[in-house]
């Protein structure tokens, strides 16, 4: 097949998890199929700023398209347009005003597809919030799938999408949970869709280089025992709400174990006995967290697949999850990989609960692993893709 | 390989909560002068109540706020238009808003906003709330009506 891949950015220096996912699919499809990614020359997902040079370039197997962003994103109406969205009153005109701010704005991009969509067999659409998927997914619709990797934020409310969500020819999903809000925003049945999640490579213990010298070599994991946050450390990802929480934990319950949080950090930490703040972690000192962690804590509400999850089941950590975000609960269901918690008390009960009960814990984080290795290993996640996109592909075939 | 009991995540779950709704309920009756609370009973059907308007408030359409939707005294207006209404300084005017004065009270703009989205919030959870009591005053009205007319109580048999 001849696919087309569209994504806001792609590169190796490029952080974001749906960015990440298309360059990870797009590298897989490319071992059997002709891909070519259409993106913007952006790596800063805040001002647009073009960074690449504009136009074709060879990433790996894949053929990279890069073409200009003709205006950065403008921070003062961007924020003016992200208040008139969530006070949930916004007027047609705002809206298609917020997806043009929102970016990146790549003119160039949808001529193309104008002009040669149709020599694609597919187009690939990641996240349909971004400027080249909500203007792009229209111009190629018979070919258009779309996977909008979204989550309940007040985004997805907004009255175009119902309209907008009729036009890909397929969708994929990365969660039941996913499919399920997406329905819920139009009268029809969705076109076909399928559920791919994303893939996980298969942890060896001791793969990384033997655990304690990792430890002594990073310096960074705790000697006692400790829980686990992984990602960035943003109010918006639940961190304000999980620290208020593990401090009245702590005061309830004694300094018992620690809460060492791994990641670039966007918010200011309390100065706490029991709270650890590392910053940036890299992949070794990663896998040597998880490996010695007696639970992961997931405190987002809004999340579309949570790749942290996954890589806390695949070293049979037990996870603790925000039972607010539908996607994290299901999955902690399907998975009986984790517990959940609606308020402090059951944050607290739960938390408890994996603690005073290692078997149990134990237990759970080995069923979390069991899921991933049912449904999350790359081989299953492109078999399933694959079939999908060939039979989206068929039709058109014929008809053609 | 030794093999484990499967565990059943809802079951524990299920546990935890009846645990920490005991605790909360220990709490509320202690400390929350709320005597009708040491009815164990009657506090889980109240929390049941609030926890399923509360749950998914954000997806539903709410009586209340489409009630009041036209009513501009009560609506938040949280966005900033920077305008001006005189014809011909008018866009200096808004240059100078946008140029100088808006940079410098972002930090402010973005302090109220926050609060501005978590209020907005607040109202959602707090108009889905209200908007479950009136479904059970409603109801428990119905039925009360219906008996007093000497029938037995109609309707879906809530607790």
């Amino acid at each position: 097949m001849k696919l087309a891949c569209v994504v806001q950015r792609y590169g190796g220096e490029v952080v974001g998890g749906s960015e990440s996912h298309c360059r990870s699919i797009a590298e897989r499809l490319a071992a059997r199929h002709d891909v070519t990614v259409l993106t913007s020359c952006a790596t800063d997902y805040l001002s647009w700023k073009n960074t690449y040079a504009p136009g074709a370039t060879q990433v790996g197997a894949v053929r990279v398209m890069r073409f200009p962003v003709h205006r950065p994103r403008n921070p003062h109406e961007f924020a003016e347009l992200n208040n008139i969205i969530a006070s949930g009153r916004a007027t047609p005109e705002e809206e298609a005003a917020w997806f043009q701010e929102n970016g990146p704005q790549v003119p160039a991009l949808l001529e193309h597809l104008k002009a040669n969509g149709a020599d694609y067999d597919l187009v690939l659409f990641w996240t349909y919030r971004y400027y080249p998927s909500y203007f792009g997914v229209p111009l190629v619709r018979d070919r258009a799938v779309l996977v909008p990797t979204a989550e309940e934020d007040p985004v997805i409310w907004l009255r175009a999408l119902n309209d907008f969500f009729t036009l890909p020819r397929g969708f994929v999903f990365l969660t039941p949970e996913e499919a399920e809000l997406v329905q819920s925003r139009v009268s029809t049945p969705l076109p076909p869709s399928c559920v791919i999640g994303s893939g996980v490579d298969a942890h060896l213990p001791g793969s990384d280089g033997h655990q304690d010298s990792r430890s002594k070599r990073a310096g960074r994991v705790p000697g006692g025992p400790f829980v686990l946050y992984l990602g960035r450390v943003d109010p918006n990802k639940g961190c304000e709400i999980l620290l208020q929480y593990f401090q009245e934990f702590v005061h309830r319950e004694g300094p018992r174990v620690q809460l060492v949080l791994a990641g670039p950090v966007f918010m200011p930490i309390p100065s706490h006995p029991a709270i650890v703040s590392l910053g940036f972690v890299d992949e070794q000192t990663r896998a040597a967290l998880l490996d010695s962690a007696r639970a992961l804590l997931v405190p987002s509400r809004y999340e579309s697949l949570c790749i942290a999850l996954l890589e806390g089941w695949n070293h049979s950590v037990p996870a603790l999850v925000n039972a607010r975000c539908r996607v994290l609960k299901g999955q902690v269901l399907r998975s009986n990989g984790g517990l959940f918690y609606s308020n402090a008390t059951e944050f607290i009960t739960a938390l408890r609960e994996l603690l005073d009960e290692p078997d149990v814990a134990r237990q759970i984080g080995r069923q979390g692993l069991e899921y991933v290795d049912q449904h999350y290993r790359w081989p299953t996640v492109m078999n399933t893709l694959e079939t999908f996109l060939e039979e989206l592909r068929r039709p058109t075939t014929n008809a053609g | 390989m030794e093999s484990h009991p499967r565990i059943d995540v809802s079951r524990v779950m299920a546990d935890i909560r009846r645990r920490a709704n005991e605790e909360l309920r220990e709490r509320a009756f202690d400390r929350g002068n709320t005597p009708e609370f040491s009815d164990a009973e009657l506090f889980d059907a109240v929390e049941r109540i609030l926890r399923n308007a509360v749950d998914d408030a954000d997806r539903k359409v709410l009586l209340l706020g489409e009630i009041i939707a036209g009513n501009k005294e009560l609506t938040l207006q949280p966005s900033a238009r920077l305008t001006s209404h005189r014809p011909v300084v008018g866009p200096i005017i808004v240059f100078v808003k946008r140029k100088l004065l808006q940079p410098l009270t972002q930090w402010l703009y973005e302090y109220s906003m926050d609060n501005f989205r978590r209020q907005a919030h607040i109202n959602q959870i707090l108009f889905a709330a209200v908007q479950a009591l009136a479904i059970e005053t409603a109801r428990l009205r119905s039925e009360l009506e219906t008996a007093r007319a000497g029938g037995g109580p109609r309707g879906s048999g809530a607790a």
